[in-house]
């Protein structure tokens, strides 16, 4: 035994040899296993992350909002999870000769972006030209350079002075054959490795379907001229009927349109479910047609026609032709506003239709889709007086429709050429009105005509036609640089925070809170110096969300507010839910702080916000003792022009 | 901290100095000194590590994380070369690093916190980097900058705009290839 143990055993040095030498092989088995298991965990985690992204443009696919609303969700969602600048959308037209931009992108800079997305959005790229037209060539997924030339896209130069070094293509087909192109751009440089073209390919596959289910949802309005559900023409065997009538007739006025829509149909849709909709529609749809056969029986062929269509969801179309019709339009409305009057043959719950009609005649040669137009303008000034009336359509109502027109034309050269300020209002102590804790960024428009615009005039209009979009991340940003600018100069600035004003569809977007993150980034600022405000619209739109984003925010530090508490649903619920952190209380109880009855609702309102851990500020004091009152009710925070008007950027700081 | 990070650390340590440096390194500053790629360990022990460092070599701790950066960087190329592969140059490399980071770190621990760099450019042509971390290091930054532009073969001249160490909000530097 000892000469066996005397065989293995070696001199000390000997053995630190090999004790080093066994510990290099251990040394090296470990950084294998590593290896090895990195390996596996890298490929496993890039798989989740591609099969989490193929969920969601999965279930983009399947909304039932139709192709827009289907590829811009999809757009939103690649844009997001793969960190792009920007994505554009484009149908395939002239036979597959063409890539066609259909006025559908998303990004995540709208602002930063606007001239090159402006150009963008109905560009158009024939065969092997630029990116689209690389992917309509061979159907392949194709990458921008790194450094392009110029001709590889139209707009090449301006998408390198916007900063996008590189971006790529990929198509989107059907059976095989490219049916639509999404492009993309970013920052940074893109590997379009296995994987990527892989994932880029099931996507395409996936969004392909979408483009399937519309087109043969095209083929059936175009085969079925009918509305499944009431029987009644659809809007295309309508325009088809107008312009025989329009062709017929040579004597002017003769065509007249009503356009009855029927105020109900959303609230029943959605307190009662979609069934009991249809059934309105249909209740709805019979006594229009009688109104107008009972009438039209009187009636020869050559004396009047007519024709009772359904055009949308809660909107007819009637067109009345001949003289024996055109004195009694008016006499018709009335007789369907009382016929839908009657509770009869209603859904349970529902006890009478209202509807708000609009008349509008053909004049002259006449446009056809003006006269509908004009129809639906009248229809909507009906709505707007409160509905269950009829209005006939006048050139006063053309003017303020062009006005509208007008103003959104204004606004987007506005936004080109940057006529927005930002103004500061200054938000006290209520214990001591002297203190400053903050100021409210408020917007306003230096228009080059019409001097200093306030925003109540035009942010309906940019919320309703999408440009509130570009001029909230302006103010945003803009809000960001003042900031970052009164930091810089130190001092009592330190505590201080601007509040920002948050449009409901902007605070909803995928990449909000991203572009929050990279804003504070960018500007080098403290996120406790930034406050944004939401309105009740953006919880109400959607509760789920609204918690996601809050969250997200709240992770980088920065504040929220619920402006306007009070006005709208104000529902306990998402209070509860909703992680805010300050609550404000709207004008209107504040001006009236001194009755009773508003009272009572601030200090509810001051002791809902103390069990929720909120604080409460009250806005839009006018007087001293307004502001005592509030302070006395509990309010821990005050504006108003009481303790200071919005001031411009300098004037602000020097407040402080 | 990712135990990547001391795994590169020792494998500095003994590169340029010996294994029994880092041995010592390991007695003086009492951190456990077992680390595995795949395993994660607190701030502390990194932070302990280079004082250490600091103290035996009468050196600030900023001088030593940005070695530690610089000398890191080859070692980073020989483990993971496909990182490198598709660049042409340090600041296309560079812009690139969030898309590294984030996965590698994500992929061992679902939600685990991870610096974000924001990058963006100025007027004349210089990128800069944003970075706002508890950790702040942004000197370890820094050295892996110099270690990426060693990697490419190309001189920048780096600047600390901002720096969370002299009170501002976040860490910003400029990367400068003109000058």
């Amino acid at each position: 035994m000892s000469a066996l143990y005397d065989r293995f055993t070696s001199a000390p040095d000997d053995r630190i040899q090999r004790l080093e030498r066994r510990l290099k092989r251990e040394h090296k088995a470990r950084l294998d296993a590593e290896a090895i298991a990195e390996a596996g965990l890298r490929a496993l985690y890039s798989s989740q992350r591609r099969l989490a992204l193929l969920q969601k443009v999965t279930v983009a696919a399947n909304s039932p909002g139709g192709l827009r609303q289907s590829f811009h969700a999809a757009l939103e969602e690649i844009c997001t999870d793969l960190d792009l600048v920007c994505g554009i959308a484009y149908t395939v037209v002239n036979g597959g000769e063409t890539a066609r931009a259909i006025d559908l992108w998303f990004s995540a800079e709208p602002s930063r972006l606007f001239d090159f997305i402006e150009l963008s959005r109905d560009a158009e790229f024939r065969l092997g030209e630029g990116l689209p037209g690389r992917v309509l060539a061979d159907g392949q997924a194709h990458v921008l350079d790194e450094t392009p030339d110029d001709e590889e896209l139209p707009s090449g130069s301006l998408a390198f002075t916007s900063g996008l070094g590189s971006g790529f293509a990929f198509p989107i087909t059907l059976a095989g054959e490219t049916v639509a192109i999404f492009e993309f751009f970013c920052r940074r440089y893109v590997l379009l490795d296995t994987d990527l073209r892989d994932l880029l390919q099931q996507i395409g596959i996936q969004l392909g379907r979408v483009v399937e289910r519309e087109r043969s949802r095209q083929v059936l309005v175009h085969e079925a001229r009918h509305d499944a559900l009431t029987g009644l023409p659809n809007r295309i065997a309508l325009l088809e009927r107008i312009s025989a009538a329009a062709n017929a007739r040579s004597e002017d006025a003769l065509v007249k349109i009503m356009v009855v829509d029927l105020d109900e149909l959303k609230r029943v849709n959605d307190l009662m479910g979609h069934s009991a909709g249809d059934q309105l529609i249909k209740h709805a749809a019979r006594r229009l047609e009688d109104c107008v056969l009972s009438r039209q029986r009187l009636m020869t062929a050559s004396e009047g026609s007519s024709c009772v269509s359904r055009v949308g969801g809660d909107e007819f179309i009637i067109l009345l032709e001949g003289r024996a019709w055109i004195d009694q339009a008016k006499d018709l409305a009335a007789q369907m506003h009382q016929a839908l009057a009657q509770p009869e043959g209603l859904p349970a719950g529902v006890s009478r239709i209202k509807a708000s009609i609009g008349i509008a005649r053909l004049e002259g040669a006449g446009d056809l889709e003006q006269l509908v137009r004009n129809a639906d303008v009248a229809m909507y000034a009906a709505k707007e007086r409160g509905g269950a009336i009829t209005v006939e359509f006048d050139d006063s109502m053309r003017d303020t429709f062009r006005f509208r027109h007008e103003l959104e034309q204004e606004l987007r050269e506005a936004i080109r050429t940057r006529q927005f300020v930002l103004n500061f209002q200054p938000i006290v102590e209520a214990a001591d009105p002297n203190v400053i804790v903050g100021f409210e960024a408020l917007v306003r428009w230096k228009h080059p005509q019409r001097g200093l615009i306030h925003p109540a005039e035009f942010i309906p209009t940019a919320e309703s036609c999408g440009l509130i979009l570009y001029l909230g991340d302006w103010v945003l940003e803009e809000a960001c640089s003042a900031i970052s600018r009164l930091n810089a100069r130190g001092g009592r600035w330190a505590d201080r925070y601007v509040a920002v004003n948050v449009a409901a569809r902007q605070f909803l977007s995928a990449s909000f809170s991203a572009r929050v993150g990279e804003l504070i980034m960018r500007k080098g600022i403290d996120p406790k110096n930034l406050r944004l405000e939401v309105t009740e619209g953006a919880a109400i739109t959607d509760a789920r969300r609204t918690r996601e984003v809050l969250e997200q925010i709240r992770r980088w530090g920065v504040k929220t507010s619920l402006d306007d508490f009070g006005t709208g649903y104000s529902s306990l619920s998402y209070l509860q839910q909703l992680p805010f952190d300050t609550l404000k209380i709207d004008k209107s109880f504040v001006a009236n702080a001194g009755e009773t009855r508003s009272a009572q609702i601030v200090r509810t309102i001051v002791e809902l916000a103390r069990s929720l851990d909120l604080s409460v500020v009250a806005e839009g004091i006018e007087n001293a003792s307004q502001g005592k009152r509030l302070a006395s009710l509990g309010c821990d925070y005050l504006q108003g022009y009481h303790y200071g008007h919005p001031l411009t950027e300098s004037e602000a700081f020097a407040r402080l | 901290m990712k135990g990547i990070v001391f795994n590169l650390l020792q494998e500095a340590v003994e590169a340029e100095f010996s294994e029994e440096a880092w041995d010592s390194l390991i007695d003086a500053s009492g951190v456990s000194g077992a680390y595995t790629s795949l395993g994660s360990y607190p701030d502390e022990e990194l932070f302990a590590l280079v004082a250490a460092a600091a103290a035996l070599l009468e050196k600030d701790q900023a001088d030593i994380l940005r070695w530690f950066g610089r000398n890191a960087m080859p070692m980073l190329q020989s483990r993971y070369p496909q990182f490198f592969a598709s660049h042409r140059g340090a600041r296309s490399f560079i812009l690139s690093v969030n898309d590294i980071i984030h996965p590698e770190v994500r992929k061992l621990y679902a939600g685990a916190s991870c610096p974000h760099f924001h990058f963006d450019e100025d007027r004349a042509g210089r990128l800069l980097l944003g970075y706002r971390s508890p950790r702040q290091l942004c000197q370890l930054a820094h050295g892996f900058i110099e270690g990426s532009l060693n990697h490419f073969g190309e001189r920048a001249t780096i600047e600390h705009v901002l720096c969370m160490h002299k009170g501002d909000g976040i860490c910003r530097m400029s990367i400068d290839w003109q000058s």
